[in-house]
């Protein structure tokens, strides 16, 4: 008895141990954040900032943060938005039309495999002829072609599971192909839906290589904000703190959200059988 | 409400699976037909093509005499009851009935009273605002058959609709799906492996193998008048015995032959057949064997072997015997209540009169058992 205590103890221990390592960059982060500029040099350094303040937050978002946010936020959910719309009849044709290990199913996540250095310089050249260097159009178009074979592919696994029979039903009961989208796989295949739709949201949202090398002045996203804070000048360390814990925020929220959602529409989906 | 007609439909799968191989029949407005057989004989393949559910490979497909070959479902206008998974998850038995109605544009009001309607006809109305998973299978097939009826189909196809519920519930939506049909009289087609559910709930039913059509007839015909050796054992409550008798010879106008080193006697009605044959298989139900223990006087006129008892099962009124005759299987209905130890010796005796005869090469029936009936030649498919 007291042994099992003991080394539910130690398991405990070790828990707090690796959580702690994990998670003081970004506690670290935090308290940094609220901190006045003059506070971070003192010698010994302070744990908790001894006169908080939010100035950090307001200079951040002027200086920068705010338009990295707001770029971000517009490039990585339109791009979300057409990878889901392109890739959900892309994976229906995929899950219902081809072998589940075939080669065309190989091919399309192949092209996620593809490391993003190998395609920027074609997109440099390609984009300077086209007039999409420096645009949001650009990099929308970039970031669904690397996300959308994912979405692609997840999707297809995710429908593969439904049974046809429900298709059939409404085929039968007399759906069109939209009424049978909209009416029954969607719903069905909600769960895979938001899965894809969140991992192409965080790719987009974190990606930092193409958006330095095919964005200029006009678009700068928020991975090249932070950056460009240590290019130019002496950094700031609690502005970025305190974009960095802006920038966290929507993809905290994000996957709260669509984890209360999807245990739902699993549990919906379960149901049924 | 429609009649149906298939004109020499086949079906490929690839170029290596010929699941249905050039089938033609007629089913009449109003019928309720069947299609049995065992699994792979093509006869979920046959539905499926009436569906619209799957591509007719070459032949004709006809509603009230218009090709519907190459029209959708939705365009045929027929309703399915599928073996299992056919309720919409997401929805309630009201939506999931409704769902037909509303893809169509009714009112609302007209899909209340409508759902309401075939709900209580299929006395599922206590359950109308449950999902799939808060109802029992019973309960899910009744919500898919409800599905099925809110409109008025050209056709209803049944795969399997009751296949997977428990024997006693099995039962009694056989009794309310015939009723209902007949009732509705919607032209019905039911796929089932069940020689029972054919029996009792068809009017006219198919016996396919290996995607080739072996006999249409009503069900009396089928169990009684079977064109073949394999209808024979397929269709009934208990398969016929099949006895496999060599080297025919005639004496005096009747002939007899060698059965596992026994001899034994041919049906009198395949004389005319047996000549020059040299083998053919016998073959009697269960129904008509009759058993006679050590001591008893075997009836007169019989076909006749000695085996012993290999189990015996009461069934109620009747008692299953099966009986061991050298590496043979021969199975017994025994109407008396009388006990049978394991291993005990046996006269199975079969009536001359019950004794079917089939050819052993094409397994093609000579003679039936009740006597003179003729051949129904004008079904018969060559297998």
């Amino acid at each position: 008895m007291s042994r099992s205590v003991f080394h539910e103890a130690l398991r405990h221990l070790a828990l707090l141990l690796i959580l702690f390592a994990v998670l003081s960059p970004l506690l670290w982060l935090l308290l940094t954040a609220f901190k006045p500029y003059g506070e971070l040099f003192n010698n010994p350094p302070t744990i908790l900032p001894e006169a908080a303040t939010l100035v950090n937050f307001t200079e951040g978002w002027e200086i920068g943060g705010g338009k990295g946010i707001m770029d971000s936020l517009i490039v990585s959910s339109i791009s979300t938005l057409i990878c889901l719309i392109l890739g959900f009849p892309a994976a229906y044709a995929l899950a219902r039309r081809f072998p589940p290990h075939g080669q065309l199913s190989f091919t399309i996540l192949s092209l996620r495999m593809m490391p993003p250095i190998v395609p920027v310089i074609g997109f440099y050249l390609l984009f300077q002829e086209l007039a999409l260097f420096d645009t949001y159009t650009g990099l929308i178009i970039v970031y669904t072609f690397m996300n959308l074979p994912l979405v692609i592919w997840l999707l297809a696994e995710f429908m593969r599971q439904i049974p046809k029979s429900y298709e059939e039903a409404a085929r039968v009961d007399g759906a069109t192909w939209f009424q049978l989208f909209r009416d029954v796989l969607l719903p069905l295949s909600l769960p895979g839906v938001l899965t894809a739709g969140i991992l192409a949201m965080i790719f987009a949202w974190n990606e930092f290589l193409f958006a330095l090398v095919l964005t200029g002045d006009a678009v700068i996203t928020l991975p090249k904000a932070l950056a460009s804070f240590f290019l130019f000048q002496q950094p700031n360390w609690g502005q970025l703190g305190a974009i960095g814990i802006v920038a966290f925020g929507p993809l905290l929220l994000l996957s709260y959200y669509m984890q209360r959602l999807l245990i739902r529409s699993f549990s919906i989906e379960l149901g049924g059988r | 409400m429609a009649s149906i007609e298939l004109q020499n439909v086949n079906k490929w799968y690839g170029n290596a699976i010929h699941a249905v191989r050039d089938i033609s029949f007629k089913i009449e407005d109003g019928e309720f037909f069947g299609l049995l057989g065992p699994s792979g004989s093509g006869k979920t393949s046959v539905l499926r093509m009436l569906a619209g559910l799957e591509s007719v490979t070459e032949g004709d497909i006809l509603f009230d005499g218009v090709s519907v070959t190459d029209q959708t479902p939705q365009q045929r206008n027929i309703a399915m009851v599928f073996e299992q998974n056919a309720l919409y998850p997401h929805m309630t038995a009201r939506q999931n009935i409704g769902y037909p109605l509303k893809i169509r544009g009714k009112s609302k009001d007209e899909m209340d009273k409508m759902v309401g309607d075939v709900a209580r006809m299929l006395h599922i109305d206590h359950l109308i605002d449950r999902r799939a998973s808060q109802m029992s299978g019973g309960q899910q097939q009744r919500v898919a058959i409800a599905r099925a009826l809110v409109r008025r189909p050209n056709l209803l196809c049944l795969d399997e609709p009751i296949a997977h519920l428990d024997t006693l519930l099995r039962a009694r939506l056989r009794g309310e799906l015939k009723r209902l049909q007949r009732s509705l009289g919607t032209t019905s087609v039911i796929v089932t492996h069940d020689p029972i559910e054919a029996m009792t709930m068809t009017d006219r039913l198919a016996v396919m193998r290996d995607g080739v059509l072996q006999q249409i007839g009503s069900p009396d015909d089928i169990h009684n008048r079977p064109v073949n050796a394999f209808v024979s054992q397929f269709f009934g409550l208990h398969s016929m015995n099949l006895f496999r008798v060599d080297n025919l010879k005639e004496s005096a106008g009747a002939f007899s032959g060698q059965l596992n080193g026994t001899h034994v006697d041919v049906p009198r009605s395949a004389t005319g057949y047996a000549n020059g044959l040299g083998q053919l298989l016998v073959g009697c139900r269960p129904h008509a064997v009759i058993l006679v223990k050590e001591g008893e006087t075997p009836p007169p006129d019989t076909f006749r072997l000695t085996g012993r008892v290999y189990v015996a099962e009461p069934l109620g009124e009747v008692t299953l015997v099966t009986i061991q005759v050298g590496d043979l299987t021969v199975q017994a209905l025994d109407p008396r209540k009388r006990d049978y130890a394991i291993d005990e010796e046996v006269i199975v005796t079969v009536p001359q009169s019950a004794l079917y005869a089939f050819d052993t090469g094409t397994e093609a029936t000579i003679a039936f058992g009740s006597a003179d009936e003729p051949l129904p030649t004008a079904d018969l498919k060559a297998g």
